[in-house]
């Protein structure tokens, strides 16, 4: 329900995203004409969100944000450049042109749509839920109504789960782990129905030891681009970008390579 | 009929949410604290909610913010109503207020700069200001913080931090307050710490930001001094060191102080605490959060008579994140509690932990 309802609102968001697009091509980009110019696309992010973006032992960046910026800049022929800001000042670096955009698994956020342009999203994190195999994969919350379910105490699943409980009647047990693993743990001993926690998280025990991931998110956030709101052609370019990514499979390639594995429906 | 609903429509609407009679905190660590981020929270009720949460809570601390481009839209024209919302529920509930104040209005900067640029042809407009907010507030929030973590570029207009003009700032504005009511507690700004090294472009190492405060005659121009202090991936009683940023980096900063001739002033920590976020490299888990906060504020009460607050960020957001800054929270948007609220709830009353192990 709440994923089918966030569907909705994504296609209006997408809808509302290629107005604004179309409208937006009226206007000189004098930003896209820097980045040609010089020959470099600046990126900005904070590098400590893996497998998003961070800093390897050896220094070097690394994650999906880190390859996706360099597909763009592959694809328009110039070098990237990244610089690495504390997350609560990339927006405002951005307007104050200290970089051309924001790759920094970015949630798209309404309020600041004065302030920064959005892309269109190019991934969708949230929750997932794990259970065993022989049970079948858990894709909807009601699916639980019932159930014990396991959370790491404190974590996103389990204020989701109390909020549920709360204001949505779902009628379920939580089970409070000190750990995520420690939850698992209980999921393949019988003890509990399903884990619910974020779908990075997940991953590694979607597919192993007789668990099984939710073939859909229980809840979903956009990750998109940050740009400058006077960079229309800049806005066109990157959009253009991600679609011929998600033709291409680059996306899919890049989740795999980060996310793995990947079997979320989108 | 008709009558009667145009007289009813005609009377002067009241308010649905009221402050009430001040309620009483009850806690066994005077110290604790929390920042609250009720500067974009529209409605009243969720206001009321969030400061009533944090004295169940038992923190009789908050620091909120409030920008001044919010309420003075035009020069000398100041619209208070929001803000007097925000402070009459809080002491309303049994709160000392912590005003931090800056977020530079356009009509006071050039254009094409951020909400942190002031030049100094600007600070007599921001110590103004200063002085009507604690005019205004007197009696209700006796404490004002001069500007947030001056020594970040971010924070100064995307400039080099400049120690000797924020310490020029702060004396302008430390002189309206102190005219406006000579019994405000003016607090030097929280500055950032951080390791950045001579001549990074980002920001300056907030100990030698204080000290150059200092060297430009800045001890005579604050009662008290904010401080910013994260735990990040490290236990709360971790020693600390000029080379690594931890919770108790805050003692080298009150050696600063005590080595300027400043040992008598407190410092109140208005930022502090750790992240529980499963994907923020400087992050811990929930459970280890837990524990370090409830040991933090055990070190507050029990090691440091230097000081006076503190105060964790943040206690809720208007709205989620959806990013690593939602670990750092205690009660999400629609008030559901996490674990760790409950949990500092038990320690503020002396009751037994429901998840922390003695």
């Amino acid at each position: 329900m709440a994923l089918g309802l966030g569907l909705v609102a994504f296609a209006l968001l997408k809808m509302a995203w290629g107005s604004m697009d179309i409208g937006l091509h009226l206007g000189r980009d004098d930003v896209w004409e820097e980045i040609q110019t010089r020959g470099v696309l600046r990126v900005g992010m904070e590098a400590s969100y893996p497998p998003f973006e961070s800093v390897a032992e050896d220094g070097v960046l690394q994650g999906l944000d880190v390859d996706l910026a360099r597909s763009l800049g592959e694809r328009w022929g110039v070098d990237v450049q990244f610089v690495d800001l504390h997350f609560d000042g990339l927006v405002e670096a951005l307007a104050a042109g200290k970089f051309d955009l924001i790759i920094s698994a970015l949630p798209y956020d309404a309020r600041l749509t004065r302030d920064v342009a959005y892309s269109d999203p190019y991934v969708y994190l949230g929750l997932r839920a794990i259970s065993r195999a022989s049970d079948g994969p858990v894709s909807e919350v009601a699916a639980l109504g019932g159930r014990i379910v396991g959370v790491e105490l404190g974590s996103e699943a389990h204020q989701y789960l109390r909020l549920q409980m709360r204001d949505h009647g779902l009628a379920a047990e939580v089970r409070a782990e000190r750990t995520l693993p420690q939850a698992i743990d209980a999921l393949r001993e019988g003890e509990v129905f399903a884990v619910v926690c974020d779908r990075v998280s997940a991953a590694p025990y979607a597919r192993e030891g007789g668990l099984v991931g939710g073939q859909r998110l229980l809840t979903a956030a956009p990750i998109v681009i940050g740009l400058p709101t006077d960079a229309p052609t800049l806005l066109r370019e990157v959009n253009r970008a991600l679609d011929a990514m998600q033709e291409d499979g680059t996306l899919d390639r890049l989740e795999d390579r980060w996310f793995w594995p990947r079997q979320v429906e989108r | 009929m008709l009558i009667a609903v145009a007289w009813a429509l005609s009377l002067p609407s009241q308010r649905l949410v009221v402050p009430g009679p001040q309620r009483e905190l009850e806690t066994l660590n005077p110290k604790m604290g929390v920042h609250t981020r009720l500067t974009d929270e529209v409605e009243e009720w969720k206001i009321q909610q969030t400061l009533a949460m944090v004295r169940q809570m038992g923190s009789p601390w908050v620091v909120e913010y409030f920008p001044w481009a919010y309420y003075e839209p035009s020069p000398g024209h100041y619209e208070w109503g929001h803000a007097d919302v925000v402070v009459d529920h809080a002491v309303a509930q049994g709160l000392t207020v912590l005003a931090r104040i800056d977020y530079v209005p356009e009509w006071a900067r050039p254009e094409e700069t951020t909400t942190r640029y002031l030049d100094e042809d600007g600070y007599a407009a921001y110590a103004a200001f200063v002085a009507a907010f604690v005019d205004h507030f007197q009696g209700r929030v006796q404490h004002v913080i001069i500007w947030n973590e001056p020594n970040l570029s971010f924070e100064w207009g995307y400039r080099e931090p400049d120690p000797e003009a924020y310490t020029e700032l702060l004396r302008q504005a430390y002189l309206a307050a102190k005219a406006a009511d000579p019994d405000v507690i003016v607090l030097a700004a929280g500055l950032a710490p951080t390791l950045a090294p001579v001549g990074d472009p980002w920001g300056m190492n907030e100990l030698v930001f204080l000290q150059r405060m200092y060297d430009a005659g800045a001890g005579q121009w604050f009662d008290g001094m904010a401080a910013h202090t994260y735990g990040l991936s490290f236990p709360a009683d971790e020693e600390p060191g000029e080379d690594r940023l931890n919770f108790r980096r805050v003692e080298l900063l009150h050696e600063t102080m005590v080595a300027n001739g400043d040992s008598a002033k407190p410092v109140y920590i208005t930022e502090a605490g750790w992240n529980d976020h499963p994907r923020w490299t400087r992050a811990v888990s929930p459970y280890e959060r837990i524990r370090y906060t409830v040991d933090a504020y055990e070190m507050a009460a029990e090691d440091w008579d230097w000081c006076e607050a503190l105060c964790l960020w943040a206690f809720r957001y208007p709205w989620p994140a959806r990013s690593f800054q939602d670990g750092f929270t205690f009660v999400t948007p629609e008030f559901v509690t996490k674990p760790i609220y409950s949990e500092l709830a038990r320690y503020a009353r002396g009751q037994p932990f429901e998840y922390l192990e003695p």
